[in-house]
């Protein structure tokens, strides 16, 4: 056998052994499926109950990550009559702290206890066009929280 | 391509075989999401 490259017979040798793991992996991942983790959990499509429920009277309790009570937490006025200062949230400038400010938001623990669906409803409320989870506020807000109770 | 090229393809360059076969096999398992696991299941 002469050693001359067979550069053909090599790719298609390697794209055979790729394309056979490939089925062997997927059949695998089919025989032994992943245990469910605590992350896992919280991903919506296997907290959902299944779509035909067989006793509806026995419905199986849900874990729900986040609270029945969606609905942000507004004031009228600040607590103490003191507000927190929010311009340190990076990306609220002084014409969205005004903004929050007379939509009821005057404390970063408002801010840090929003869930996905208080952030939504804040960000349509106030047209922030995705800018919350964008500049992660409420993340920033659970820091200053911490900060200012520290 | 004859069969003798293959089998002295599989004798000489069989590590790297290994390898594609090795990447393949992980290429199948992750592309499964569990969203289609949770499905089946």
């Amino acid at each position: 056998m002469n050693a001359t490259p067979h550069i053909i017979e090599s790719a298609l040798l390697l794209l055979a052994a790729f394309l056979l793991g490939c089925l062997l992996g997927f059949a695998l991942r089919r025989i032994f499926p992943r245990p469910a983790t605590a992350e896992a959990s919280i991903i919506p499509d296997r907290v959902q109950p299944d779509p035909v429920p067989s006793e509806p009277a026995k419905a199986k309790p849900v874990l729900r990550k986040v609270p029945v009570d969606e609905e942000p937490e507004l004031l009228s006025a600040p607590r103490d009559g003191i507000a927190d200062d929010l311009k340190k949230i990076k990306g609220i400038g002084p014409k969205l702290e005004q903004l929050l400010n007379q939509n009821g938001v005057f404390h970063y623990d408002q801010i840090a206890s929003w869930n996905r669906k208080a952030v939504a409803l804040m960000d349509e409320k106030l047209a922030f066009k995705g800018r919350i989870e964008r500049e992660n506020w409420v993340a920033q807000a659970k820091a200053l929280k911490k900060a200012k109770s520290a | 391509m004859s069969l003798s090229v293959v089998v002295y393809l599989l004798q000489i360059y069989w590590p790297f075989l290994l390898i594609a076969l090795a990447i393949g096999i992980a290429t199948g398992w992750y592309s499964q999401t569990d969203a289609e696991e949770g499905t089946k299941q």
